[in-house]
């Protein structure tokens, strides 16, 4: 029989115990309550699974991503039921790792739904342990769909964009290439008109004019450098030809200058035209070239000069035996 | 030694001078030019460079040494027939020959050696020699 006091310190402890055991329950209470709200108002996809990958809980927004009004229909239910074999496979495998070798891994997965949506989630799969045994797995997924859609426009614009430039490099590469060519035949066209001229000026130049028979005549007018020096020779020697010329008179009166050089050129001309059997005047030595020519030191001893045309064909006319009266 | 391109009228000796020599048969060419002109006595050897199209300094030298042989045995070279582009080529090398007679082609060269046999007669047998710029005058 236990004494008053015993009781009474029983009393004791069962009050005590008492206290702490509804301090617990509050304790638990609160957790219970917290947890609840979590998986009720979290938009993130929380959920539980077995070994079997079947769940076990899942948050409201879970449940309401699949249409479904309240999570408890998810119970025993796996993501083969909710999502084509496509997704749900390579989940289901996933999970069996996580199981294997209790790492917790983390991944952006596609989820094709059996109505055809589709949608991304980011996804951190863990191991469910309960008193040290893997009984399961849990994870949180986030809906990334949006965020994926903006990166998948982003790619799709980035690609357009590249595309656009690609397409405009290439029109300008082609602008460039036909301005190239207009520019060439710009070139082109200037080139032929200057020949043209070139042309037109060397013949302009160098004239033959048959004045008497086997008598030609050339007026030789402005200076006269190497390349025209040819020009020169070139076009008496065919003017020979034409004409069977016995006299060519070289008429310098247009010539503004004459040094050793031209009296070169001129020398040349004259041995030239000899050995086609031509006699060769040069006339219109005026009195500053007759100067010229002579400070210089050039020896013209064997060219016939004269002072102008006229005397040039008379002393021409003689050499050849034909009288003026003849040729009236 | 005989060419084809050389043939005797009256007192002329016509060579017609090929294209295309080689050094070689150049010097055979002078040799015969000199033979012939030996055998048939002639007094005026007309070298026709007609067909001649191209020039050298060998080419030149030759047309010099053959007038001043045929002058040391009594005859007179005439050049005929030079075209433009050897004339020019020769002018450039200097090769101008001013000694020897030039003509336009074998009409004239024929003219001329007409002209050159009546100064012969009057003068003797020796032909006078020629002034590079008196080779027109007829």
């Amino acid at each position: 029989m236990a004494t008053i006091a015993e009781l009474q310190a029983r009393i004791e402890a069962l009050e005590q115990e008492n206290i702490r055991l509804r301090e617990e329950k509050e304790r638990l209470e609160t957790d219970s309550w917290l947890f609840r709200t979590l998986m009720t108002y979290v938009p993130d996809y929380v959920y539980f699974k077995d070994r079997d990958s079947r769940f076990i809980m899942a948050s409201a927004a879970h449940a309401k991503s699949f249409d479904l009004s309240s999570p408890d229909e998810m119970v025993g239910k796996s993501d083969f039921d909710f999502f084509t074999e496509e997704h749900a496979r390579p989940a289901y495998e996933d999970e069996q790792r996580v199981i294997e070798t209790g790492e917790p891994i983390t991944l952006e997965e596609k989820e094709t739904r059996p109505d055809g949506s589709i949608a991304w989630v980011l996804t951190t799969k863990m191991p469910l342990l309960k008193a040290g045994e893997i009984v399961g797995t849990f994870g949180i997924s986030k809906d990334i769909t949006e965020r994926k859609n903006v990166e998948e426009q982003i790619k799709v614009l980035n690609a357009t964009l590249e595309a656009r430039v690609n397409e405009r490099t290439a029109e300008l590469a082609r602008e460039m290439t036909e301005r190239q060519k207009a520019e060439e035949e710009h070139t082109r066209l200037q080139q032929e008109i200057i020949n043209a001229q070139k042309l037109a000026i060397q013949e302009l130049s160098t004239p033959i004019i048959p004045i008497v028979d086997q008598i030609i005549v050339m007026p030789l007018v402005g200076s006269i450098d190497t390349a025209r020096a040819r020009d020169i020779m070139r076009a008496l020697l065919e003017g020979i030809s034409a004409h069977r010329a016995k006299v060519a008179i070289l008429d310098i009166t247009g010539v503004p200058l004459v040094d050793t050089g031209v009296a070169a050129h001129l020398n040349k001309t004259i041995q030239a035209a000899r050995l086609k059997g031509t006699h060769t005047i040069v006339t219109g030595i005026s009195d500053a070239v007759a100067e010229t020519i002579v400070d210089l030191g050039i020896d013209w001893s064997a060219i016939e000069t004269l002072r102008n045309l006229q005397t040039g064909l008379i002393v021409a006319l003689k050499r050849l035996n034909i009288r003026f009266e003849n040729l009236l | 030694m005989e060419w084809n391109g050389i043939q005797k009228l009256e007192n002329l000796l016509l060579v017609s001078v090929p294209r295309d020599l080689s050094d070689d048969e150049v010097l055979r060419l002078r040799r015969a030019v000199l033979q012939a002109v030996r055998q048939y006595d002639s007094q005026i050897v007309v070298l026709d460079f007609a067909q001649v199209d191209i020039c050298d300094s060998f080419f030149g030298r030759f047309i010099y040494s053959t007038s001043q042989m045929v002058q040391m045995m009594g005859a007179q070279t005439i050049m005929a027939g030079l075209q433009d582009a050897v004339i020019e080529t020769m002018v450039e090398l200097g090769m101008v020959l001013s000694d020897v007679p030039a003509v336009l082609d074998l009409d004239d060269a024929l003219a001329l050696s007409r002209t050159m046999t009546q100064t012969f007669a009057t003068d003797g047998e020796k032909p006078p020699p020629e002034d590079g710029d008196e080779t027109t005058e007829m």
